[in-house]
Order: structure tokens, then sequence, then C-alpha cells
């Protein structure tokens, strides 16, 4: 197999308020989308910042983060710009990302523009790519306000923004949270669709299990800072190699019973800078931690086909799915 | 359909209805003559995405939006029109509160939850101090507060632990109704699940009956047996909440039930566009 398009390797970001990535390992193939997953202050947007080099003025990073084989904290000038127009990304509120006193197309074409696209080959390009996310009469909207769209419009537009320069990978920081259920389920399909067709690869951020799984290859679920599983997204739900990914799925109410009680996790998720040094971070919430799980620092282990943290995972393989009843 | 009224096996006469409710914003009608009638300990979920007049709802029912047209009941009593009197504001205050979706904003930073919920006790029961203080600590204790975060400021708190002390709040008032404004929406998969335990507790020993306004079906699975959906300021479909989602009637919940991730699931582009 060739090199990943992007390796994240012993990524540890500090703030001066504490860690809050610890030892965070990733990779992604070209033309693979791979989910992460986990709860607030997991460190899943921080991942994101990291490898887009939009870390905090005073944050401390160790570790590597490889784009195509190149180190990207070494990128610089025209190196870097072409870095960005490599990795695109499209985030939660697309109107914070959005200038709300330019129009439509001038947003859109922007990149191009300082690529030395002509304006009107420029604006071709939008409106063929606004079509191609389901927006109609595209001439029109490229020539409207973002106060004049809808919110699922609105992401549309982001959508189509960032792959006018038809970027190897997508970062995608929960583009869908803000938006209606159905609209959710549009813009992921557009999502899906679109990455295919390009071969684009995709890093999509959620705090959902099942949505991360459903156009993602693998699923990395985060925890206080650290990558606790990566698996197949197929086998993930049926087969979690790890409590806590288990625990969360067991958690979520179900849209097709009602249980007599749910599932809780007791406790609260802990952010990275929480974290008991030594153990697992999942270990004082978690049901089947032992006196080993708080004591020594946790290995990856390798197991069938996935990575987890946890050193009861081969004795605890095969039982912890979601059983109902 | 929005003439029906009785919702679900009624347990006596409702603890709340409305009838005939209507809510127009200049020429912009968001909700649109919606009627339905909760029982005493009933769970009533409203269901619809964003401007479907559910949060209108809500608002009139406490006060915040007065309806165009249509009334509301409570406990036997008219709630449509502005309240004349504190005295009037305060007895609607103690038959129906409100609990908002997001704990950041609902509380007063100054405050802590001890403070915020003898305020509440003081105002509607004119109990003495030691009664008072009896009674934080039991409603602390209810919704799974220890001492220390009892008397915390809510910067000290997470949002989990936030939204314990706005439901303890709301419930310092003895309502009978306690509408869920998307009251879990906010709150982290595994917090969430805590709370909407606690949610079935409360509600299995106060008897107070629930509105949980929200667009995660799953949610409203999980906490209510009633169940209306709007679409558009309209009822599109109402009736017990586990037939509307084992067996949805209208194309509009159909179309929501489909779009709700699950495992297994795939999106899938619809044919309309909003």
């Amino acid at each position: 197999m060739s090199s990943p398009l992007l390796e994240v390797s012993g990524l540890t970001v500090t703030l001066p308020a504490g860690t809050v990535l610890r030892d965070v390992s990733l990779s992604l193939g070209a033309g693979e989308a791979l989910g992460l997953v986990g709860e607030s202050g997991s460190g899943k947007s921080m991942t994101v910042k990291a490898i887009s080099r939009l870390l905090p003025p005073k944050a401390a990073a160790t570790g590597s983060i490889r784009f195509d084989g190149t180190e990207v904290g070494a990128l610089s000038g025209p190196a870097l710009r072409a870095f960005r127009s490599g990795v695109a990304m499209v985030f939660q509120d697309p109107r914070a990302h959005i200038n709300p006193v330019r129009r439509i197309g001038d947003f859109m074409t922007e990149a191009l523009r300082a690529q030395g696209v002509r304006r009107g080959e420029a604006l071709a390009r939008a409106g063929a790519l606004l079509s191609e996310v389901g927006i109609g009469d595209a001439a029109a909207r490229l020539r409207q306000f973002p106060h004049e769209l809808s919110g699922g419009m609105l992401q549309r537009v982001m959508i189509a923004a960032a792959l006018l320069t038809e970027p190897r990978l997508l970062l995608a920081d929960e583009p869908t949270t803000a938006l209606d259920v159905t609209t959710q389920a549009e813009v992921m399909a557009i999502l899906d669709e679109l990455r295919r067709e390009r071969g684009m690869a995709l890093l999509f951020i959620t705090h959902d299990l099942e949505l991360a799984a459903a156009i993602c290859d693998r699923t990395a679920v985060m925890y206080a800072g650290q990558v606790v599983e990566v698996r197949q997204s197929d086998v993930l739900h049926d087969d979690p190699l790890h409590p806590y990914t288990a625990a969360l799925a067991a958690a979520r109410p179900d849209i097709s019973r009602t249980e007599p009680r749910l599932r809780a996790i007791p406790g609260r998720p802990l952010s990275a800078f929480e974290a008991p040094p030594g153990g697992c971070a999942f270990a004082p919430r978690c049901e089947f931690a032992e006196e080993a799980c708080r004591t020594a620092a946790i290995p990856v282990t390798e197991l069938d086909g996935g990575l987890t943290r946890c050193v009861r995972a081969t004795a605890l393989r095969g039982q912890l799915a979601v059983t109902h009843g | 359909m929005a003439e029906s009224s009785g919702t679900g096996p009624s347990g006596g006469a409702p603890v709340l209805s409305v009838a005939r409710l209507t809510k127009r914003f200049g020429e912009f009608t968001a909700v649109n003559d919606v009627s339905f009638a909760m029982p005493p300990g009933g769970s009533l979920a409203i269901v619809g995405e964003s401007g479907s007049g559910k949060t209108t709802i809500a608002k009139m029912i406490v006060g915040l939006e007065r309806p165009t047209a249509g009334t509301i009941t409570a406990c036997g009593r008219d709630r449509s029109t502005v309240s004349r009197s504190a005295r009037e504001r305060r007895r609607r205050g103690g038959e129906v509160q409100i609990v908002f979706q997001d704990p950041y904003t609902s509380l007063d930073p100054r405050q802590s939850a001890a403070s915020a919920i003898d305020e509440v006790l003081r105002l509607h029961h004119g109990w003495d101090g030691a009664r008072r203080a009896a009674r934080v600590s039991e409603l602390t204790s209810l919704v799974g507060l220890d001492e220390r975060q009892a008397t915390a400021l809510p910067r000290a708190l997470s949002g989990g632990q936030r939204q314990r002390v706005a439901i303890a709040r709301a419930l310092a008032a003895e309502p009978r109704v306690l509408i869920l404004d998307e009251s879990v929406a906010a709150l982290d998969v595994s917090i969430q699940a805590q709370v909407l335990n606690l949610l079935a507790d409360i509600r299995d020993e106060t008897g107070v009956s629930y509105i949980l306004i929200s667009h995660d079906l799953a949610v409203v699975r999980q906490l209510t047996d009633q169940a209306i959906v709007m679409w558009r300021g309209s009822v599109v479909e109402e009736g017990a909440t586990a037939s509307i989602l084992d067996d949805p009637r209208h194309e509009y919940t159909r179309r929501l039930r489909a779009s709700v991730p699950r495992p297994g699931w795939k999106p899938a582009r619809s044919v309309g566009v909003k």
C-alpha cells in the first residue's frame, strides 16, 4: 500500500490551560473517508485545527502531521498556500464563516481568483458546482447575499466553495449539526456523492456515531484528548472494541423502541487536561475497569482489524456489543 | 385534524389544553389552528423542524407571546390574555414552567443553584427559611446535584449540571406542567441519557406532565406517550408516539423518520429542495 495522504502520529497539543490532545495518531488514505467521533472536550475539533495549521497562537504541538509525505508544520510561503488549496474545510455554522456583505459569487470564487483564474471562468465553475450540490438557478444565487439563503442552502454553498479548488482532502467539522434532520440527510448525501465522484479524502467530525458510520469507511472515537478506537464503520456499532464506544452507542435513545431505562454513562466526559496522567481516562466511568486500567499508561492494541486503547480489549472481545431487552 | 382534542387516555380533566391556537407575525402565520389537550401526568411531544411553530406554541403557553386567536387553558383557567396582576402571573407560574434549550443563557451568572431555587420558593410558597432550605436540598438532590454543585455559580458547572439546575428551578414552583423546549438537545450523549432518565423519574415521583418540544425523534420516543407533528405551523399528524414513529401516516412524518441516522442508515437525496 502506498503511503497515506494524511498521517498524524503522536500528536500532542498543549495550551496554556493544559493539554488538549495526547498522542493522537490517525492515517487517512487518498479518497478515503474517516469519521472522528467524540463528545465535547474530546479533542476532535482541536485535531482538525492542528491539521489545518489553525491552532491558537500559544499552543505547543509535538508529534508529526504529514500531508502527502510532507511535514505540515514546516510549510511556509508558496508551499503553505499550495497545502491550503489542497485541504479544504467546512464548519458547523456557515453563517459564521462567510462574509455577510459579499455576494455568494464573490465568496465562492475568491480562492480561484487568487490562483489567477479569470472572473468569468471562476463564476462559471462556481455555478456548475452549485448545480451539483442541488441548488437550482445558480446564476441568480451567485448574485445573492448570504442572508437571503437558508442555513441548509448556505451549507451547500460552503461545500461547493470548498470543492472549487479541487482539494484532495476535505475537513468537515460538524457540518450538519446546525441543520434540520431532513436537511442533514440531504447535505450528507450530497457530500458523500461528490466525495466519491472526485476521489477526495474526507475527515468527518461529529458527535453522532451513526452519522459518521453512514458515510465513512472507518471511524475513530476520541475521549479526553486521545483516540481510543479506530474501526471499520460497518462493524463499529455491532462489535466495538473499546468500552467507551460501546457505552456511547448504548446511551443513545433508540427511535424504534422505548427503553425502560437508558444506559447512561455515570459521571461526565473529561477534558484531556482533567484526565489522570497514568491509566485510562475512561476508567472512572467504565463498568469493566480493573486495577490495571488505573495505573499504567494504556498502549494501542491492534485487534480484529481495528485499533483500541484498552488493556482489557482482548478479554472483552465480542462482549461489548449493544444488546437490548 | 386540528379539530381533535383529547390527546391520549384521559385521566380526568386535561391539565392543559389549547384550542384553535393561531399566531401570526404580520403576513406570516407561525402557528395555524392548533389544538391539543394533555391529561394530568401525561407526556406530549411537539415534533417539527425549525420554523414549524413549535417554540411559538411554548411561548404562548407560558405567556411570552400573545395568541392571535384561540384559547389556552391550564388547570381549568384561561391564560390566553395578558395577566393583569403580579398575583395572576405568579399563579400562572405555579401551573406551567419551562426549561429552555441553552443552559448557558437561562441561568443568572451571579446566582448559585440553591439561591435561584430559593428565590422561586420564596415567590411561590411563602415558607420560612428553614422549610425553604429543606426544599432546596430536596430539589437539588432530586436532580442529582451534590452540595458543592448546589452552592456553586453557573460558571463552575458543566452544561448537563446547569440543565439540572434549570429543571430543579422549574420544579420549585410545583408546576402541573413542565415544558421542555429542546432541553436535552445541547447535551452530550452520555449526559443526555442521564437527564432523560432523571426526567422519567421525576414524572413518576411528582405526577408532573411534560410537553417536550423536540426535533429528535429518538428522544421523543423515550420520553413521551403522545405526539403531534408540526409542519409549517400546522399539525399534520397526531397520536400515540409509538404508532406515529412505527407507522407514520403523513408524508412529512415519513420523511422525518427516514432522515434519522441509525445503524445501517444511508443518507439519500430527496426530490424536493426546501
